[in-house]
């Protein structure tokens, strides 16, 4: 297999011979380890390699995208052909003005690229993903019957016409252990979830522990029966599932689309004070972290919303033509759970990485300031309607909060409310920051949200 | 990109070779072509093929598995060998050996039926269609701010070679129509989506008026603008095929996938030949309906694909089967042993998984209930194999008060225990709908299903703001 960067330019040079105004290669390189854990061992332990190659051809206003595995030089004439071909007989796109202009790139990112997660042997990833196993199954009555570790390493180059041209490789690891308990015929499930660009940052024993102590408490749990109009402390992972509606009303797409409900809203009020986000593309050890993004266009660190206001939206190339704006390095390929397949579509606007600012406090003291919550650890899907904000999210394992103290353990019960609404109510923020996804996160207090049994 | 299957055949004979209990080498070819058009132009006119060889090794009863998109013969040895020495590490740490149901050998080569090829039609007109679907939609009403139309073309195939001595290939086509309208008025957002997909040529398209298409996704968002709240708590839901199909698949077929239940993951465990459900509900998982987006000629392991009972007029009847499981639990393999592609695992997955009509006419249910809520379109829903909760988003709903459907009312929750939910069945609609849609399993490995049934009442606990 060739370089990626001389694939990368071949692509581009070939298109250009057949006639192509601008053009754009993104080749990407993974490998992947992952162990997958079923009935408390390991059921299934894989090693994959991809190699592949997306390319946009401009003709002219008539833009072609064309993708494929790469595993001889042939492939890259057939996709260009094809890349061509669609151009060819494509619409003009009114819309679309460049590709991306070169720019200078420079810097250098803690923890993008971790050598020792790239190098782990297959008996070194089954170690790790069984201490978490073993870790979790030494309380009683809990076992593992899911689990699972992956890890990758990818390389990629994009180039285009106009001179574009970076290289980076990264790292990235994700995990999770579903635990189970059993008392007489109640069971429970508790889950742990964690993302990092270094297997050395993630700890198996706390994971395996946690995770057994979450299925425990879920035995206890009672259903829910009433309604509660109160503050609604949200865990980091599931927060990340709500606060996905940022992504989207913030996405020059869907602002483009006329789909995101913060269209005309910059410099206004979209949530209350305690809340600021930023977009950082070169936050140390984040999922999507690197120089540029998958365009080619250098990242920054960016407020997207400072206290409250709305001060900027993202933008892609494409996007970032409409507005008749600079790109923000905002056009990923990149998945954070998993990379393959980056190479099959074109970039899309996205975070890099969405930072939370965290607050002072801890979990455990903001708690005692609350008369009337609960604590939602576990939903079942934090699932919004981005286009509405409305949601109504099955909660899985809670617990209530009354005068400052967590007390009973529920289940079955609907969290409901308007997302954008709860962003004008955010009561605290912690300061319990955790890489969640293309988030970086604390647990957050909101209020606004009705429990309904 | 094609192999020749004598490469797979070394594959599976390196396998052997080097002690594999049992050993299969799949070749898959992926061509997807996507058209896709907002607001009047094109946002994304893509095409994609992705060819790669998977290979599973089974040693002392753990699995290795390797896949690669290199495709040489040396390419294809290393992953061999790969998978191979991972089972070898993987059998270290296993308390529990897996087996495998051994089949006899099976030799066939399958095409699907289709009318009209979408490789044999001109881009001209795939371009067109979907223009008509963008413009049907622009023109039905001036509150539509926002119009998105796509059409899919996904053409698969596939060859299997295994150490039973089968040799299999085959081929899926599948196309996918769909649209999304969001109407805006007064500061308040609305959308209207519908889809049509199958397994099915081009024909599905010459078959769809884009127009009427179009017009009626339109007119969906632009009627959610003036609905009201949702009522909340427990009550008497008619719901509509498709969150039908949410309870089907999500709650009640996930759990009856047969690795959850060898796992201790499934409420459902216990239940063969119990009463789960009112004598009005059976439900099936199919992969063999004619032109449905899950069915499959084989599943990923080469068995073919079949109809299992799940529910028969209420009683349990059994799960859905890989090659393992079915050995796990001295069963047989019943075609759902599926996977997303060549470099993800095989795992017990659906088809088309639904409920069997019953005898009520919709609008005899409707003018039989006093007081209630008519749940229409599933957005989303989550599964819930270990605990049996139901919970689904509706796009919208009617309130019905005294046996009259009254007003419109916007998205809201249905939860409740799925059980429960299915023992207070008291009608069934005679008609009968798939609707299609993507499956993931544990939040990822995503493949082609359906889930539908006909309108069933019940009593359901919903929640909307």
């Amino acid at each position: 297999m060739q370089k990626l960067d001389s694939l990368a330019s071949l692509a581009v040079k070939k298109a250009e011979k057949k006639g192509a105004g601008q053009v754009e290669a993104f080749v990407f390189n993974s490998h992947i380890r992952s162990v997958y854990v079923e009935g408390s061992s390991p059921h299934l332990v894989d090693d994959k390699s991809e190699n592949g190659l997306g390319l946009k051809l401009c003709l002219g206003k008539r833009v072609g995208f064309a993708s494929g595995t790469l595993n001889r030089e042939k492939n890259i004439e057939e996709i260009v052909n094809e890349a061509f071909s669609i151009a060819k007989t494509s619409k003009k796109d009114p819309y679309f003005k460049s590709l991306p202009n070169p720019e200078k790139i420079s810097g250098e990112i803690k923890d993008v690229f971790c050598k020792e997660t790239g190098e782990i042997t297959a008996e070194g990833v089954v170690a790790k993903t069984m201490e978490a196993v073993s870790v979790a199954e030494e309380a009683k009555n809990v076992k593992i019957p899911l689990g699972m570790l992956r890890l990758a390493n990818y390389s990629l180059s994009v180039t285009n016409s106009l001179g574009v041209h970076f290289d980076h490789k990264g790292t990235m690891v994700y995990t999770y252990f579903k635990a189970k308990a059993t008392s007489g015929n109640k069971a429970g499930e508790g889950i742990e979830k964690e993302w990092s660009t270094r297997i050395k940052t993630i700890d198996f024993e706390r994971i395996g522990k946690s995770a057994a102590e979450k299925a425990l408490a879920t035995l206890k749990a009672e259903t829910f029966k009433g309604e509660l109009r109160g503050i609604s402390l949200i865990a980091p992972v599931e927060a990340s599932g709500l606060l996905f509606i940022i992504e989207f009303a913030t996405s020059s797409e869907q602002v483009n689309k006329g789909r995101s409900p913060w269209i005309d809203k910059l410099e206004t009020e979209v949530a209350n004070k305690e809340f600021t986000v930023e977009d950082d593309g070169r936050y140390p050890g984040g999922m999507r972290s690197a120089l540029a993004d998958d365009e080619g266009v250098k990242t920054s660190r960016k407020t997207i919303i400072d206290k409250g206001v709305l001060k900027s939206y993202i933008y892609d190339s494409y996007n970032a033509g409409i507005a008749g704006v600079r790109a923000t390095g905002n056009g990923f390929r990149r998945g954070t759970s998993s990379v393959e397949g980056a190479f099959t579509r074109p970039a899309v606007c996205a975070f890099s990485n969405m930072i939370i600012k965290h607050g002072r406090k801890t979990q455990e003291e903001i708690i005692p300031q609350i008369d009337r919550g609960v604590l939602v650890e576990t939903f079942a899907a934090p699932e919004v309607n981005p286009v509405t904000g409305g949601f109504s999210c099955e909660v899985r394992n809670a617990t209530l909060i009354e005068k400052g103290k967590l007390t009973k353990h529920v289940k079955h019960a609907l969290l409901t409310g308007n997302m954008y609404d709860l962003l004008k109510n955010v009561a605290y923020v912690g300061n319990d920051v955790k890489v969640v996804d293309s988030f970086v996160l604390p647990t957050i207090a909101f209020g606004g949200a009705t429990l309904v049994g | 990109m094609t192999i020749v299957i004598d490469e797979l055949q070394k594959a599976i004979a390196l396998a052997q070779k080097l002690g594999s209990e049992f050993a299969d080498a799949r070749f898959e070819t992926q061509k997807a072509k996507q058209i896709n058009v907002v607001n009047g132009s094109i946002r994304t006119f893509s095409s994609t093929e992705r060819s790669g060889v998977a290979i599973r090794v089974k040693f002392r009863g753990a699995w290795g598995f390797a896949s690669t998109t290199a495709l040489t013969s040396d390419a294809l040895k290393t992953a061999v060998r790969n998978a191979f020495k991972l089972a070898k590490t993987a059998t270290k740490y296993s308390k529990e050996k897996i087996k495998i149901y051994e089949t006899a050998s099976l030799k066939r080569k399958s095409k699907v039926k289709i009318k009209i090829d979408p490789e044999n039609i001109d881009t001209e007109e795939k371009l067109k269609f979907v223009f008509s679907l963008d413009e049907a939609q622009k023109i039905a009403d001036k509150r539509i701010v926002s119009r998105t139309s796509d059409y899919i073309e996904s053409l698969k195939n596939f060859e299997l070679i295994n150490s039973f001595g089968s040799q299999l290939e085959w081929n899926e086509i599948r196309i996918s129509v769909s649209a999304m309208s969001i109407a805006f008025e007064s500061g308040k957002r609305e959308m209207g989506f519908e889809n049509k997909r199958g397994t099915v040529g081009y024909e599905l398209v010459k078959e769809t008026d884009p127009h009427v298409f179009g017009a009626s996704v339109a007119k969906e968002a632009v009627e959610l603008l003036s609905a009201v709240k949702p009522p909340n708590g427990l009550m008497t839901v008619i719901v509509d095929p498709d969150i039908a199909g949410v309870l089907a698949h999500e709650v009640m077929g996930h759990a009856s996938e047969a690795d959850e239940v060898i796992k201790h993951r499934s409420f459902l465990s216990d239940a063969v030949g119990k009463k789960v459900a009112s004598n009005l509900v059976t439900m099936v998982d199919n992969g063999t309906i004619d032109g449905a987006y899950g069915s499959i000629p084989f599943d990923s392991e080469g068995t073919p694909s079949s109809r299992t009972t799940i529910i028969e007029k209420g009683v349990y009847k059994g799960f859905m089967h890989s090659l393992e499981t079915a050995a796990a639990l001295n069963s047989t393999p019943t075609g759902n042993g599926r996977t997303q592609d060549y470099n993800r695992r095989v795992w017990v997955r659906m088809t088309n998984t639904f409920f069997e009509p019953g005898n009520w006419k919709l609008e005899e249910m409707i003018s039989d209930t006093k007081e209630g809520l008519l749940a229409l379109k599933a957005v989303s829903g989550q599964e819930d194999p270990v605990g049996g909760g139901f919970q689904v988003r509706a796009l919208k709903g009617y309130t019905i008060k005294n046996g009259e459907k009254k007003n419109l009312v916007r998205g809201f929750s249905l939860t409740g225990k799925a059980l429960e939910i299915l023992k207070t069945v008291d009608s069934v609609e005679k008609e009968f709908q798939l609707c299609s849609g993507f499956c993931g399993k544990g939040e990822e490995d995503w493949i082609h299903v359906t889930s539908g049934g006909p309108y069933m009442r019940t009593r359901i606990t919903a929640g909307g703001e």
